[in-house]
């Protein structure tokens, strides 16, 4: 999943950044209100941490400034505003913009973290914090696999990726999807980083067990098997 | 709490009864001296009407008596002449024949005035003597005198019963009427006597008037009468005897003359007067000579009687002092009767007056009574909208709902102030809740960042250099976090009015370059060079607090550098004026705009909220300075535009350094002290 922070103190950006990765995000930071709009509307994020006070703004502008401009143009990523103001009328100010939600400062990580998560499930209609895929669940919350009720341990990386095709169960993630979607804008490996990390993937959840859940379409990409396709057919 | 509309009432009606009050006591006053003066006049003018009219009632009276002493006279006189022919026939043959010395005697019908001139004719130039017959004749002639009744019988009838006639004869004869029956007129013949008027000038003769009016006693019961003595010849006299009469010394005083008013006072107690002498004389005997007519001194009795001495005839008219009193009385009655009444209608048109006065008095308060709140209420209606539109204003917009343009024009300065107040409230009610709110974010910005950092770490086991790390992120923050509350504390401090200054005596030049010193490494960092420019440290002393100055040299060099561009120079310059101290800080960054220039000084703004600059001033480094020059008795201004740098110069007072004024020989002298 891949998070835009904009915030312009470099403790917290720094903070987060760490946090956000740890826990498997890929994270983009803008540190003032240019920079952010700019990546806001060239990448697709799934969540996007914003600040109100940033600097680089029109005079009397801030973050929702910003929010209001986003959404008058269409842009309809999970925006999480994170902010000093902690009245009432600040947070409705900020909801009311267009904000999905909206965390007052100073907070602690495993909230954000939490509130991230859910926006993030929310963007795929997916209440349940457990990710289902026949005897495949992924706890979104804890973090954790399990296959056929043995756990599995995979890196963040693998994580990301398995909860990424998780959320599009059914359908089709082309490589540059998982591309944009689970690497920050300095990672500089190739595509076929993807191809690896599948492979990974396979051999840690597919290797041992029946059905083969992440399938190849070749030319389009990958996906992780739904309810309506058919399992594939014994091996021989 | 006094109510306004009850203290204006009373007021109105305290006002309206000291106005009543003076009004009366004028109006009183007044009414009263018009009143008295009318009363007076109308007074006098009865009195003196009155006075009048007893006068002419009493002179009306004299006249009466003395004319009707005057008609019985004449009567008298006529009858007694009559019988005094028929004596003096009877007695011609036993008179002897007088000598004429001179010319015709004319004979005429007067057989007296005839005998006269016989008398005088024979003695001419020498004092005249009577022939011894005829002064026979007189004597007998006046000694019988007899009055007879019917000569005043008409006086004397019913009708004039009130009056009293009396007819004394030199002889001692009298004739009293009937009124007064056995009662007598007193009677002094001197009373008509006439004396000379000075006894050392013989010569001149006294007016003695030929009646007399007076009061009177009579009889037993003392009867208090107004009489008139009317004194008169027993004989009328004619044109010769006339004539006759007036050769006499005395006689131009015989006169006959009318007189209007009863005679003086000193008349009436005259002494030995000449008619009395005479009447005396012709009483005791012509053998002894006449009084009076020698001209020496009155005792002196002159030696031959004269013609003059014939017996005269006194008439009394006398009417009771009670008939007179009388009327007097009526008179005085009458009189009291009008003052009475005019008092009466004095005293009316007083109380009228008053009752008038009353009635209004009664009205007017009436009137403020009913009109006073009215009044009142009505004069205090734009207070009343004021106060309505006062309690209307609440904390949230501080707004008076009053747009103050049909207010009483008393009350405009009073909502304009109100206005104004409630917009400075409005203001530091905004700015004090911004402030908490600017506070709050910058506290908790730093907060956010220490628990973020901290709970990442937390998040999952970390090797020690790890943790190092995660500290010295948290122990930044918390320097950065400690920089803020303490300047947040330096601003309350001031605010709170509980810093003080320190003065010292301070060189500014020193104290800049230390300050430059500091800031060089950091702007060294930036690639931005500082340079020190002061004008000999000697004139740049002065009296200040050395830490609030070098507080306000950091917070400018600093801003300096953080707004500086990479590259840039900042000059700090030290100048010494006449009466101040000058230092001034030019950088070559980024500058400002006009309206970023209105704001810089207050708290909390920043001309760009960029934060991961070199400081944390949190927008507070230049209030703080604001704070400090102010405090130091100083001014600062700025001049900047966009994009060519920002001038900053602090003015401090100082006191006319010594060496503008003293030359460099004793300059060095102090220095070297």
């Amino acid at each position: 999943m891949r998070v835009l922070l904009i915030e312009d103190s470099a403790p917290i950006v720094r903070a987060i950044r760490q946090g956000l990765e740890e826990e498997g995000f890929a994270v983009d930071v803008a540190v003032d209100g240019e920079e952010g709009d700019v990546k806001a509307r060239t990448t697709s994020y799934d969540v996007i941490v914003l600040d109100r006070m940033l600097p680089k703004l029109p005079d009397k502008e801030d973050g929702l400034s910003l929010l209001k401009r986003w959404r008058a143009s269409g842009i309809n990523t999970h925006v999480l505003v994170l902010t000093a103001k902690t009245s009432t009328t600040d947070k409705v100010a900020g909801l009311d913009t267009g904000a999905d939600d909206y965390l007052s400062k100073p907070f602690e990580f495993s909230e954000l973290l939490a509130r991230i998560r859910a926006l993030v499930r929310r963007g795929h209609q997916q209440k349940d914090p457990i990710l289902r895929c026949y005897d495949l669940t992924i706890d979104t919350a804890a973090r954790t696999v399990h296959r056929a009720s043995q756990a599995v341990h995979l890196t963040p990386r693998e994580y990301a990726l398995l909860e990424f095709l998780a959320f599009h169960r059914g359908k089709v993630v082309t490589r540059s999807m998982i591309w944009e979607h689970l690497y920050d804008e300095y990672d500089e490996n190739t595509s076929n980083v993807v191809d690896v990390y599948i492979r990974y993937l396979r051999n840690k959840i597919d290797k041992n067990f029946e059905p083969q859940l992440i399938l190849t379409r070749w030319g389009e990409g990958y996906m992780l098997r739904g309810d309506d396709d058919p399992p594939a057919p014994k091996k021989l | 709490m006094r109510s306004i509309r009850q203290s204006l009432t009373l007021y109105l009606f305290v006002l309206l009864a000291a106005t009543l009050g003076v009004v009366w006591v004028v109006l009183d006053q007044f009414t009263a001296r018009i009143l008295d003066a009318r009363e007076t006049a109308d007074r006098d003018l009865i009195r003196t009407r009155h006075d009048a009219r007893s006068r002419e009632e009493l002179a009306r009276v004299d006249q009466t008596l003395l004319d009707q002493a005057r008609l019985l006279g004449k009567i008298v006189q006529e009858r007694e002449r009559e019988r005094f022919h028929t004596e003096w026939v009877r007695h011609s043959a036993a008179l002897s024949v007088v000598p004429m010395t001179f010319g015709p005697i004319p004979f005429g019908t007067n057989p007296l005035g005839q005998l006269a001139w016989t008398a005088t004719g024979n003695t001419l130039g020498t004092f005249p003597r009577f022939n011894p017959r005829l002064t026979q004749l007189l004597r007998i002639h006046f000694a019988n005198l007899p009055i007879p009744d019917e000569y005043i019988q008409h006086f004397d009838d019913e009708n004039r019963s009130v009056e009293y006639f009396q007819i004394n004869t030199a002889a001692g004869r009298d004739w009293r009427s009937s009124s007064l029956g056995t009662r007598k007129l007193p009677f002094d013949p001197t009373e008509l006597d006439g004396k000379p008027a000075d006894p050392t000038k013989p010569s001149e003769t006294v007016n003695v008037p030929d009646w007399k009016i007076g009061p009177a006693v009579i009889g037993p019961e003392n009867e208090n009468v107004r009489r008139v003595v009317y004194q008169m010849p027993h004989l009328s006299g004619t044109a010769t005897f006339g004539r006759f009469w007036s050769r006499v010394p005395s006689g131009g005083g015989r006169e006959e003359r009318k007189e209007e008013r009863p005679p003086p006072p000193g008349f009436s107690g005259s002494s030995r007067s000449l008619v009395g002498s005479w009447t005396s004389w012709a009483l005791t005997g012509i053998g002894s000579p006449p009084p009076g007519l020698s001209s020496g001194s009155p005792p002196t009795p002159p030696p031959t009687p004269t013609l003059d001495s014939l017996p005269r005839l006194y008439i009394q008219c006398a009417r009771p002092q009670a008939a007179i009193d009388a009327v007097l009385t009526r008179f005085a009655a009458e009189r009291d009767q009008e003052l009475t009444q005019l008092a009466t209608e004095i005293s009316e048109a007083r109380y009228s007056v008053r009752v008038w006065a009353a009635a209004i008095a009664l009205v007017a308060f009436l009137g403020v009574a009913l009109g006073g709140p009215v009044l009142v209420s009505r004069g205090l209606r734009p207070v009343g909208k004021l106060s309505d539109a006062v309690s209307r204003v609440s904390e949230r917009d501080f707004k008076l709902d009053h747009d103050g343009t049909d207010l009483a024009i008393e009350l405009v300065p009073i909502h304009d102030r109100l206005v104004q107040t409630l917009d400075m409230l409005q203001r530091a009610f905004s700015r004090e809740k911004q402030a908490v709110a600017d506070i709050s974010h910058e506290l908790r910005t730093p907060i956010a960042a220490l628990m973020a950092t901290i709970d990442v770490t937390l998040r999952k086991p970390r090797t020690s250099e790890q943790y190092r790390a995660t500290l010295e992120e948290c122990r930044v923050i918390s320097k950065q976090l400690g920089q803020l509350v303490e300047r947040i504390m330096t601003l309350a401090s001031l605010d709170a009015g509980n810093d003080r200054t320190m003065l010292s005596r301070t060189d500014v030049a020193d104290l800049a370059s230390g300050c430059v010193a500091v800031i060089r490494p950091l702007a060294a960092a930036n690639s931005i060079t500082v340079e020190v420019r002061a004008d000999d440290p000697m004139e740049l002393e002065l009296d200040t607090d050395p830490g609030k100055l070098r507080e306000v040299l950091m917070n400018l060099l600093h801003n300096a550098v953080e707004y500086n561009k990479p590259g840039g120079t900042i000059e700090l310059r030290a100048r010494r004026l006449p009466n101040s101290v000058v230092l001034e800080v030019q950088d070559t960054g980024i500058g400002m705009s006009a309206e970023v220039k209105d704001k810089i000084f207050e708290r909390f703004y920043r001309a760009d909220p960029s934060r991961h600059s070199t400081g944390v001033h949190a927008g507070l480094g230049l209030a703080i300075v604001r704070e400090y020059v102010t405090r130091l008795e100083g001014t600062i201004v700025v001049e900047s535009a966009p994009g060519s740098g920002s001038l900053f110069r602090v003015t401090l007072p100082a006191q006319p350094a010594a060496s503008l004024t003293t030359d460099p020989a004793d300059e060095s002298l102090t220095t070297a002290m």
